[in-house]
């Protein structure tokens, strides 16, 4: 059985408003730069869509794919399965995550990006959960700030269905849990 | 003038460091995978200059779960130079291929939690083999096979490799059984790799049919330097290859490393589930 969505955490017109304030302050920041967006996939793809239609200043854009694994063994690692061609040394980077949780996988980015050195970097993501930070990250421009509930849609999902949904919508926690 | 590091792209160009490596593209294999695409997408390349000459070259690939660390093995000052650079980068654990000279350097900056010794073979004179049961696999099979290494958790492999050369394949009963193919394919040099039969249909001599299909695309492709690693204490998979005109060239460590308290110590322990 599909879990069902419990209720409804973030409207569709909240999102778009949010995110039209997201692309007027990016914007303001990164006129005359040398922008590169970077899509985190598959999360990120519709607010990415959106977010760089609000945008007034041109920009390069880029897509990444990542893994995370977890193994018996104390350490787990992340594995790019989508990466990077644009030279990105003296860029000034942005990059566009759905959620940011345990930070894991945006610092194995931000550490990976970092390599090119590029003028700046920094991330814009829909969603913040604080309460499941385990590294240190920092978030420049953030949607919203949730708590610890799995939500999906708008480009979130479980077990790759609710992508589609317009809305970020909380799922049934008992079915999650029993993994149905 | 001492030794400088920097990212390919901060002043040094791809083609320059590519011709530099290719000058023995025996040795300098990996890192000459690792400037191709697509791999050149997940793999941060270093290179050290002295007095404006490359002198050596490193790579730390990303597109396995545990990052792979391989530098050019002529000179441990460029060396050094190359791993405190990349140290920086580098996670708790990373593996690595190195001779036993550069072994050495590395320890400095990992301590080993495994390692194994592996040949290096090149293809001498190719011995004709039937590629029968064989084929090519197809584009629209691609998810066979990524669901079949990584139910076996072949560990060598990403779906990367698919968009740079031949894999080749057995099937039973309309599932795939064996299949073969290349962890990376450059003008000078391509590697074969992903050599896998199910458990269930080994000594039949499929991996051998398969592995002949590589072997034959690739030199249709003109490929001049054909080369595989495998575990020295595989006589099986060893046997194999001389079958098909394989000699051994060298050997190499493999090691799994944990870094030391230079390098950066996180740990990661859990998967985020929105991802």
């Amino acid at each position: 059985m599909k879990p069902s969505v419990q209720s409804i955490l973030i409207t569709e017109s909240q999102i778009e408003k949010r995110v039209h304030e997201l692309g007027k302050q990016i914007s303001k920041d990164y006129d005359k730069s040398d922008l590169v967006l970077i899509c985190v996939l598959k999360g990120a793809i519709l607010f990415f869509a959106d977010l760089i239609r609000t945008l007034a200043v041109p920009a390069r854009y880029e897509f990444v794919q990542l893994a995370s694994y977890h193994n018996d063994t104390k350490s787990s690692g992340v594995q790019m399965i989508q990466g990077l061609y644009q030279d990105l040394f003296r860029a000034d980077v942005l990059i566009v995550e759905d959620i940011v949780d345990t930070g894991m996988t945006l610092d194995f980015l931000l550490n990976h990006i970092e390599s090119f050195e590029p003028t700046s970097v920094k991330v814009c993501s829909l969603l913040d959960k604080p309460d499941r930070r385990e590294v240190p990250v920092t978030i420049d421009y953030l949607g919203f700030k949730i708590p610890n509930s799995f939500v999906v849609g708008y480009g979130l999902d479980f077990a790759q269905h609710y992508r589609n949904l317009p809305y970020i919508g909380v799922l049934d926690g008992d079915s999650v849990a029993l993994g149905s | 003038m001492p030794v400088l590091v920097k990212s390919l792209g901060v002043g040094v160009d791809r083609e320059a460091c590519i011709r530099w490596l290719a000058r023995d593209p025996i040795h300098h294999l990996m890192l000459l995978g690792d400037l191709y695409p697509p791999l050149i997408s997940v793999s941060e390349i270093y290179v050290a200059t002295d007095e404006g000459q490359i002198v050596g070259v490193g790579s730390l690939f990303r597109g396995f779960s545990t990052p792979s660390v391989i530098i050019t093995e002529d000179n441990p000052t460029v060396q050094n130079a190359l791993l405190t650079k990349m140290s920086r980068r580098l996670e708790s654990e990373w593996i690595t291929l190195s001779t036993c000279t550069s072994s050495s350097v590395l320890c400095q900056f990992g301590n080993r939690i495994y390692s194994h010794i592996e040949l290096q073979m090149l293809l001498h004179e190719p011995i004709p083999t039937p590629v029968k049961p064989a084929r090519l696999i197809q584009r629209e099979e691609f998810n066979s096979l990524n669901q079949f290494y990584n139910e076996h958790r072949v560990e060598a492999w990403t779906p990367l490799m698919f968009e740079m050369g031949p894999f080749y394949g057995v099937w039973h009963d309309g599932q795939l059984i064996t299949a073969a193919g290349i962890h990376f394919v450059t003008p000078f040099i391509a590697q074969i790799g992903n050599v896998f039969s199910h458990p269930r249909f080994r000594g039949q001599g499929y991996a051998t049919a398969a592995t002949a299909g590589v072997m034959n695309h690739l030199r249709g492709m003109g490929i001049q330097i054909i080369s595989l690693f495998v575990v020295a204490e595989n006589a099986p998979a060893i046997r194999i290859y001389e079958r098909l005109g394989f000699v051994k060239e060298r050997e190499l460590i493999f090691a799994h490393n944990v870094s030391t308290g230079s390098l950066r110590n996180e740990t990661f322990s859990a998967v985020n589930p929105n991802h």
